[in-house]
């Protein structure tokens, strides 16, 4: 189940963000099970700033409902330095967002290792990077 | 009389003065006879202008006697002019009720010497045919006794009448068309005036037709913010500049100053010539439609959220279980249990519309397949208290693993163990509340601390603080395994500036 690393983001600094424990370390492991090397897991978008200030990452899987609040702020942080996200939502959270963070790519609950790690590979490992 | 001088030139002179007398008289006669003559044609003249007229006219004494009357009057009771002069009006209507109103009004003419002004009484024919008769009658000096009479004029009105009865009745039903509707009916003029108005409409708006009737629409029922730009529509519309917009959504103000989302369909009323003169919008308030709709959807995203949330817990449980079971019998026997606790949680939410669980009961479910007979292992104490949703679903997998390990590790290996359960509410601050839950196992076998922690202990020490942001401390104690929990009741409020809507799993109020 966990598998191979695999060479599309192995070495990776990947922040989760996610509110349920439980969705979480599931992708903890799945992330773990692809090589990357996991920041977080944080519950919360205050939690989760705090991270981003306190260590480099590389990219982020953001779900967008948190308890309180989204994850919108956590969006802005990364992209103020310029570092990739991919959305992740248990439904049509999308709509939950604010217009200007529309339109980035949006993974649906349950996440299979197959689309993480083209995700991953695809929209963190960019040019320059 | 002085003496005769002479007898013949006496009566010679009386004959002259009979003879000029006589011819005196003659002159007389014959002038009278020419007034007679010429009073006869003048009345005869009269009484052909009068019967030419076709509306009643006639002249009553005080009594009642007919003084004079036209030929539409004598043809109403069936008998010529002739036979009507001189003849009580009494004697020749039959209708009781319709006499004595003629006769009081004749007498009120009299007697006040006002004029007065019928606009509609019913009078009954000879033939018994009702008409409608719109009456004027005015003083009258009775000509030779010079007392005082009325002179009246009486005009048919019955198809007149007839026909605004029948338009009214029309105009009466098309309002009641207009008033079953369920939807406002609104016509509006050129100018914006309001010359329609059905019940509907005025109860949307909250006020009486009179208050709506030729008032300016915009100025008086459209929004502020938004009437500039309606009326601009509008007036645009009425040059022709524009198509009318069949639909619409447009908001509309009451009389308390609340505004109403309507749902407007419009047509345009065009006269013979094509040039528009009116609008005529039906409209139907769908401001509750709309807030049940979007509670709906609200509702739909919920579940759909709590769906695949449970789903992705489900799986992740799965994946983790895996991990840590070493055959598929023990695979199956903890997922089930961890999935069943999950259910145990759901179920609890969904008869309470999520809105809580009670903590007794949820224990009591949860404990129930490992209580012995004399139901002596397990003692719960605390107040009563409503677990917010979040908290009812990580909680119930917490005391889950916690009675697992409790059987297959702690007190409850051994027949004589025992699990005390005790919680109280703690106020942190003014407004947070808190609840203390300690689960403390005793009588059982030595306690050894594991040599490495599995998923239940993770989940144990970690998903509440995780998930709702408490804490959680498991000890593994010689006398017995405990664990002190801290579990917020009140929700935390989101962070200013972040514009979100809540999300489902948020805490509810706490508290029983």
């Amino acid at each position: 189940m966990i598998g191979k690393p695999d060479v599309r983001c192995a070495g990776l600094k990947v922040l989760i963000v996610e509110d349920d424990f439980l969705v979480a370390r599931s992708l903890e492991i799945l992330l773990a099970g692809l090589g990357c090397e996991v920041v977080g897991p944080a519950s919360t978008a205050e939690e989760a700033c705090e991270l981003i200030k306190a260590r480099p990452v590389d990219g982020a899987l953001l779900d967008i409902a948190l308890s309180p609040g989204t994850s919108a702020p956590v969006a802005r942080a990364l992209l103020y330095r310029d570092r990739p996200f991919v959305f992740v939502t248990g439904y049509a959270g999308i709509g939950m967002l604010p217009d200007d963070l529309r339109g980035y790519r949006v993974l649906q609950k349950p996440v299979d290792r197959e689309t993480l790690a083209s995700a991953l590979g695809e929209f963190i490992r960019q040019p320059g990077r | 009389m002085s003496e005769p001088q002479n007898p013949e030139a006496g009566m010679l002179a009386e004959l002259e003065r009979l003879r000029a007398q006589a011819a005196e008289l003659q002159r007389r006669h014959a002038q009278l006879q020419k007034a007679d003559e010429a009073h006869h044609v003048a009345e005869m003249r009269l009484r052909q202008i009068i019967d030419l007229v076709p509306h009643m006219i006639f002249a009553k004494d005080h009594e009642g006697r007919f003084l004079l009357a036209n030929r539409a009057v004598a043809e109403a009771y069936g008998v010529t002019v002739d036979e009507l002069i001189g003849r009580s009006h009494r004697e020749l209507h039959e209708r009781a009720e319709e006499i004595d109103r003629m006769l009081a009004d004749d007498r009120a003419v009299i007697e006040t010497g006002a004029r007065r002004f019928i606009p509609a009484e019913t009078f009954t024919d000879r033939h018994g045919e009702r008409r409608v008769l719109q009456t004027t009658k005015i003083p009258f000096t009775e000509p030779g006794s010079n007392l005082p009479a009325m002179l009246g004029v009486a005009v048919d009105i019955t198809d007149r009448a007839q026909t605004r009865e029948a338009l009214e009745e029309e105009r009466r039903r098309a309002q009641e068309y207009l008033n079953i509707a369920g939807v406002m009916l609104v016509v509006l003029e050129r100018d914006g005036a309001v010359s329609l108005i059905n019940r509907k409409g005025c109860e949307v708006l909250g006020r009486a037709e009179h208050e709506i009737l030729g008032r300016n629409w915009f100025d008086h029922f459209v929004p502020e913010a938004i009437r500039g730009r309606v009326r601009a529509v509008f007036d645009r519309l009425m040059a022709g500049e524009v198509e009318l917009t069949e639909y619409v959504e447009n908001p509309i103000i009451n009389a308390r100053g609340e505004q109403r989302l309507i749902a407007w369909h419009n047509v345009a009323l065009r006269d013979r010539e094509g040039k528009l003169v009116q609008t005529l919008s039906s409209g139907e308030d769908i401001t509750d439609r709309r807030k049940a709709e979007e509670q709906q959807q609200q509702m739909m995203r919920e579940l759909d959220h709590r769906v695949k949330n449970n789903l992705a817990a489900v799986l992740s449980i799965a994946e983790q279980t895996v991990s840590g079971a070493d055959s598929l019998d023990a695979f199956a026997e903890a997922f089930t249990g961890r999935v069943r606790s999950m259910a145990i949680a759901h179920e609890m939410l969904a008869r309470s519309r999520w809105e809580g669980a009670n903590l007794r009961e949820m224990l009591h479910r949860l404990l129930a397949p490992y209580r012995d007979d004399d139901d002596r292992r397990f003692s719960c104490e605390g107040p009563p208290v409503t677990l917010p949703a979040s908290v009812t679903q990580s909680l119930c997998m917490v005391i889950h693993e916690l009675v697992t390990n409790a059987v297959k590790y702690g007190a409850l290996a051994s027949p004589q163990g025992r699990v005390w359960i005790g919680w109280e509410r703690e106020h942190p601050g003014p407004s947070a509340e808190q609840l203390r839950l300690t689960w403390l196992e005793r009588d059982g076998p030595p306690v050894t601390r594991p040599a490495h922690r599995g998923f239940g202990t993770a989940l144990i020490e970690r998903m509440i603080a995780y998930q709702l942001h408490g804490h959680a401390r498991l000890n593994f104690d010689r006398a017995g395994v405990n664990c002190t929990m801290l579990i917020p009741l009140t929700s935390r409020p989101e962070p200013a500036g972040m514009e979100s809507g809540s999300s489902a799993d948020e805490p509810g109020e706490g508290g029983s």
